[in-house]
Order: structure tokens, then sequence, then C-alpha cells
């Protein structure tokens, strides 16, 4: 018995035995400390049962009329208790859960729903009217009767977005956006974003039937995907794609492709491509969900029911889905088509002697590179690309589809080689969207989290810049430090991630994290 | 062998009972009435005298619809008292509001209030009175095991049958609250009343 003075409890609770017990009363003999709180409890357990049993002799006893009702109570023909207050419990929670289904299917699968929240499901034509004018969607959520040269306009406030369904075609409005409809014919469906961003979600239906856009003089092919547009002022406006391929045809007549993941930024006169932000990404997906507003998708190939203003209809259906692809949809405002660099002038300033800080690959040949890398042809793609290299060195987008192959390929090393070439000869913006692709790639593949935390502070360091993964940056800092064992950094950074980006999904990640580090922190103190 | 079983005991009064003959449950009322409401009083102390009636007879309605059910592996008595505790908890629990709202009018109707004041010597009653305020002070969890195992002798394999919980959960329990009852301002006091009477 190395402390005796531990088993003290043990021996209260009369668990010692045989040996234990009797070197315990030994050491009863010579410690003090025990033998008193021994003789204390004694003495308390004497009083606690005189407590007990004096409380139990005040009690005045019952009288007979109390027993005699008593067993006349239980007597009577009692209802049997097959309703036990168990049994109800688990019945109300089985009520509940029926009743939570119910309301879930009724939302999801209801046809018509009505409007709320400010959302407004957007008109569309009728097969019964197909030469009516649109009905317009203001963010009010009331219609009214197209312009006389039979367009519409969907506007959304502030705290409004709305989403809506053509023919194969789901569009979320995001807040504070104008959308102008142009046209919406089978096959022709055209719009006008004039402010904003809006998603769209093109259900693909066969790889030869294409949807194009028309967007400020540019025009766009979709091949089954979903992209974002964004017209920010008159001359910055960008395509994302988060699943699918997009082709750009410029005003200029060059061609730009858009692959998943990627965000074309036209800004002016310059292109430049940034990888598709997290934020970006969410916004796509919130602008896209389906709410129990929004209109929903025809069920076995029945025509749905279009619903203006959560109204239904009394004849009035959506057209068949069926030609969604091949429509061709403008996103064209009129912008001033500030070209970028056509070839006459690429060729006079050739000629003057002006640098020029384009990338100097030939388009036709990084394209091709980045459909092969779409393909999966990441061999054949590389090989071209170090040959295009060889001879511009200073091409930051091949550097960087370079990154992209080498990275589905798993060389994570040469895609951290190819990112620090992109670091150092892409414009700020594209640089540090580099330097957060490879902080990425030093936590989660190589495990270098001093690195990681290079990369990710020097991204969320640079200023007067938009750092879309300005959240996502941080929670990842915040990983690596907790990685190297810096806790209190840690929290400090999840606590920052929620302070300023409170509400995204890095934000709740966080807390999810300090929650994590609480409890951890608590059970090492609570074993 | 059930020939040799005492007729009178509370187990054979159980069977009786399971059987449907509520006569039993008469005898058991007579024989236990003043330890259920000890019990009921000692863990709502602001249960009015009609409470503790009624409560009562619900704690032995309540072992009239377990009867069936009962198994005589443990002391009849530890057994009624964990439906006591159970019916106090319950009391406690659908009453707070109304507690709440007449904390004071309760306080001065109590039963366990008023024995406290019909006993005597007087430093027995301070006595009493302090180790009834240490016992309050205790947690509900804490306090029944205590209880259990001080009062009705059980030990703590048969308090965890008893209550439903681990035996390690009931010398945990048992060891706070001895640590708690042992370390308190109130067992000084305690200490110096008896050492003074």
């Amino acid at each position: 018995m190395t402390n005796p003075c531990a088993h003290l409890s043990a021996y209260l609770d009369q668990q010692l035995e045989g040996a234990g017990h009797d070197e315990f009363v030994h050491h009863l003999d010579r410690c003090p400390v025990c033998s008193a709180r021994v003789a204390l409890w004694d003495q308390m357990r004497e009083a606690i049962i005189d407590f007990a049993e004096t409380a139990e002799q005040s009690q005045t006893t019952g009288t007979a009329a109390a027993r005699a009702e008593l067993v006349d109570r239980v007597g009577r023909n009692r209802p049997i208790r097959v309703f036990t207050p168990a049994a109800l419990r688990w019945a109300a929670v089985f009520t509940s859960a029926v009743f939570l289904l119910a309301i879930g299917f009724i939302a999801l699968y209801r046809p018509a729903p009505p409007t709320s929240h400010g959302e407004t499901p957007l008109p569309a034509r009728t097969a019964d009217a197909p030469t009516s004018p649109p009905a317009t969607a203001s963010s009010t959520g009331e219609t009214s009767p197209g312009s006389g040269t039979g367009r519409e306009t969907i506007e959304t406030a502030a705290d409004q977005r709305l989403i809506t369904r053509f023919a194969g075609l789901r569009i979320g409005v995001g807040r504070h956006s104008l959308l102008e409809i142009l046209e919406t014919e089978p096959g022709a469906n055209r719009f006008q974003l004039l402010r904003g961003v809006v998603a769209w979600a093109v259900t693909p239906r066969a790889a030869e039937q294409t949807v194009t856009i028309e967007f400020n003089g540019h025009t766009v092919r979709v091949i089954g995907t979903r992209l974002i547009t964004r017209r920010e002022d008159e001359h910055r406006s960008g395509v994302g794609v988060a699943s699918g391929q997009v082709e750009v045809v410029l005003a200029t007549g060059g061609t730009e492709q858009v692959t998943t993941g990627r965000l074309l930024v036209i800004d002016g006169t310059t292109t430049h491509w940034e990888s598709l932000s997290a934020t970006d990404l969410a916004l796509m997906d919130t602008l896209l969900a389906e709410t129990p507003d929004s209109h929903q998708p025809p069920k076995g190939g029945k025509p749905a029911k279009y619903s203006p203003n959560g109204r239904s209809p009394k004849n009035g259906t959506v057209q068949p889905e069926s030609s969604p692809i091949g429509q061709r949809l403008t996103l064209s405002p009129p912008l001033p088509r500030t070209v970028r660099k056509n070839p006459s002038t690429q060729d006079r300033r050739r000629q003057s002697g002006e640098s020029d800080t384009r990338p100097q690959g030939t388009p036709s040949s990084i394209e091709q590179c980045q459909t092969w890398i779409i393909q999966g042809r990441l061999q054949q793609a590389s090989t071209a690309l170090d040959e295009h290299l060889a001879h511009t060195p200073n091409d930051h987008r091949a550097w960087h589809l370079l990154a992209d192959c080498r990275r589905k390929a798993g060389d994570w090393t040469g895609a951290l080689a190819a990112l620090d070439k992109v670091i150092d000869r892409a414009p700020p913006r594209v640089a540090n969207a580099a330097r957060f692709e490879a902080g990425t790639i030093w936590q989660e593949k190589k495990s270098r989290h001093h690195r990681a935390i290079d990369n990710f502070s020097a991204y969320l360091a640079a200023a007067n810049l938009r750092r879309p993964l300005a959240a996502e940056a941080l929670l990842r800092l915040g990983r690596s430090q907790l990685a190297l064992g810096n806790t209190d950094a840690a929290k400090r950074t999840f606590g920052k991630v929620i302070t300023d980006h409170n509400g995204t999904v890095a934000a709740s990640r966080a807390r999810k994290m300090l929650d994590d580090l609480k409890s951890e922190r608590h059970s090492a103190d609570h074993p | 062998m059930e020939n040799n079983v005492d007729p009178t005991s509370d187990d054979r009064l159980m069977s009786r009972l399971a059987l449907g003959e509520t006569d039993a449950l008469g005898e058991l009322y007579v024989r236990y009435e003043r330890m259920v409401k000890a019990t009921l009083c000692h863990f709502s102390p602001e249960m009015s005298a009609a409470d503790v009636e009624e409560i009562t007879q619900e704690v032995f309605i309540a072992v009239h619809d377990m009867a069936p059910r009962y198994k005589p592996q443990s002391k009849f008595r530890a057994w009624l008292w964990g439906i006591s505790s159970r019916k106090a908890s319950d009391w406690r629990r659908k009453t707070w509001v109304r507690r709440r709202l007449l904390r004071e009018s309760a306080g001065e109707s109590s039963p366990a209030m008023a024995w406290r004041k019909e006993q005597s010597p007087i430093k027995k009653v301070e006595q009493r009175e302090t180790i009834g305020l240490m016992l309050a002070a205790l947690p509900r969890k804490q306090r029944e095991v205590l209880m259990l195992h001080v009062v009705e002798g059980l030990k703590g394999d048969e308090i965890a049958q008893l209550l439903n919980i681990r035996p390690k959960t009931v010398r945990t329990r048992l060891h706070r609250a001895r640590q708690q009852l042992l370390d308190s301002d109130l067992a000084k006091l305690w200490q110096q009343t008896g050492d003074n009477s």
C-alpha cells in the first residue's frame, strides 16, 4: 500500500478486505489525520441515522380512513395502463418525426409553392400563350405586364434573391441584381445581365447539345454545367465554372476555355485567371439551392405547373423541356467594348517595341493543353506545356496549367514548383491565388505546416487585393497552427474567422474546431 | 419452499399483492408509511402535509402496480425508499413553479420543518438541524446514495442494482458526498455542538 491515506474512502465503504484491511487498520493507529476523519465520519454516520430515524418517528401515521382509501383505490377496477409514460413519450417522438417528415415531403414536392421570404418565382412563358409578353417579376414579388418590346426584368433588392427554372435551366439571381429577359423561345433564351451576380445550372441532355450564352459581346458555349456570371461594373465581369466546361469567345475573336474550378475575370481590356473561390461556390450553391419557394422540376415527364407569384395558373403550364440545349442566352449589357488585345494591337506593340505584359503563349496551344488536362491526357499536356515554357518561360498561365496538370497527376512537388513560378511571374492577384493553392498542397499533401502557414499568411497579408478565400485561408492557417501545437494561436485564428467572416462555412467550421478544442481541454481537466 | 417463508415478510406480502390480494398493501402501508413520509420530507422539505399524504398514496399505488414485476433480490425497504425518492423528485419537477411562488408559505407549513422544533434537548436539536442542513446541501444523487448506504445499510452493488447505475458510479457519489460532509464548514459547527453537549 504505497499511500495508505488514499484508501480511506475504500475503508469507509467497507471495500477493503483481508491484508489490505489489516494494513489500513495498522495505518490508522499511526496516522492521526485518517483516524480523526474516521472518528468524525463514525459520529456523523450515527447522526445521519439518528436524523433519519427521528424524521421517520416524527411522521404522523395515517388514519384508518387513509389506509382504507388506498386499498379502495387499488382495489377498484383501474384501467390497465397500456400507455405508460415511457410509451407516451415514444409515441410523441414518433408522431413528431412523422409530422416533420410529412412537412418536409410537402415542402419538397408541392407543385406550386407560395411566395414568401421575398423570393419571387420567375414568370415563364406558358405553352398556351406563347405570344403573350412575359410578366415582370419585381423585387416586391409583384408581376406586371411586360413592356411593349416583349422584355422583362428581374430585379432583386439588397436583401432578396430569386430562383427560377426554365426548361433545362435553373437560374439563381443574387442580391441587388438586375437581369433582363430578352427572349425565351425554345432553343433561344436570351438574357442580359445588367447588374449583380447570377448563377446558372444547365441540365445536360446530350453531348452534342449545347447552350450558348452571349455575354458582354463575348459568346459562351456551355456543355451541361453550373456556372456563375458576375458583372461588377461596366468594365469588370467574370465567368466561373463549378462543373463542366464553358467556352468563351471574346469579342476580339479570342477563345478561352473556362473549366471546372476556374474563374475568368474580364477586366476592361485584360483577362486573367483565378481559381473559383469557395465563396463563389458557396454563393452559387446558395443561389441555386432549391427552396420551398422555388419552382420545382417536372416529374415523370409531365409538364410542370407554372405559378406566377405562387398562384397556380388555370391553364398555364411550362413549356415541355424539349430542347433546352442549343438555346441562346444573352448576358450582354451594352457595355463599351473595350477590346482587350486584338492581333492588330499586338502587332503594333510588337513593331513599336512596347513590352507586353500578357502571357506570351499562343492561346490555341494553351487551350489545347487545358482541354487535354480536362480529358485526363496529363502526359500529353505536360509535354506540350514543357515545350511551350521552354520558349516562353514567363507565361504564368502555362505555369498555372502545368501546376494543375502535375497536381492532377499527384506530383505535389512538381505542382509546388510550378506554383512558385506562377507566384514569381503572375500579376499580384493571380500570384496571391497561387499562394493559397500552394498553402493547401503544403498542408494537405506534404504536411509541412510551416510552409503552409507562410503561404496562407502571405495570401492574407496581400493588401489592396481581393481575397475571396480569406475565410478559408484563415481557417487553414488555424489548422496548421494547431497541427504544430500552437493551440493559443490557433484559437485566436479560429476566433478571427468567426468574427470577421460570420455566416460563412469557414466560420461554422472554425466554431466546431473551437468547440472540439474546448471539449478536449475539458476532458483533459476532468478525466 | 414457500411454506418456509415468513408469511408476514415483505416479500411474502408483495407476492400476495401480485396475486391481487390488496389487503397485503394495507399491511405494507402500516409498516412503511412513516418511512415513506420521512423520505418524501427529506427530499422535499417544502412539501405540505396534504401533499405528503397524497404522494405517499401514490407511492403505495406504484408498489401495487409494480408488484408483479417485483424481484425479492434486495431489501424491500430500500426498494420502497427508491420509489419514494423518485416520487419526491417527480413532485419537485411538477411543482417547481408553484413552489417558487409560494416558497415562504410552503416552508412554514411543512411537516419536515415541524418535527425539528418538537425535539429536545436543545443541543440535540441543533446538532440534528445542522446535519439536516449538511445533507440538504448535497446534490440529490449523492444524497440518495449516501442515505441508502448509511441509513438502509446497502452495499455499493446493491445500491447500483437498485438505482440502475454502475457500482463505480455509486462509489464515486458516495466518496464525493462523504468528502463534502467531512470538509464542509457546517461539519466543524456540528462537531462543536456535539463536543459542547
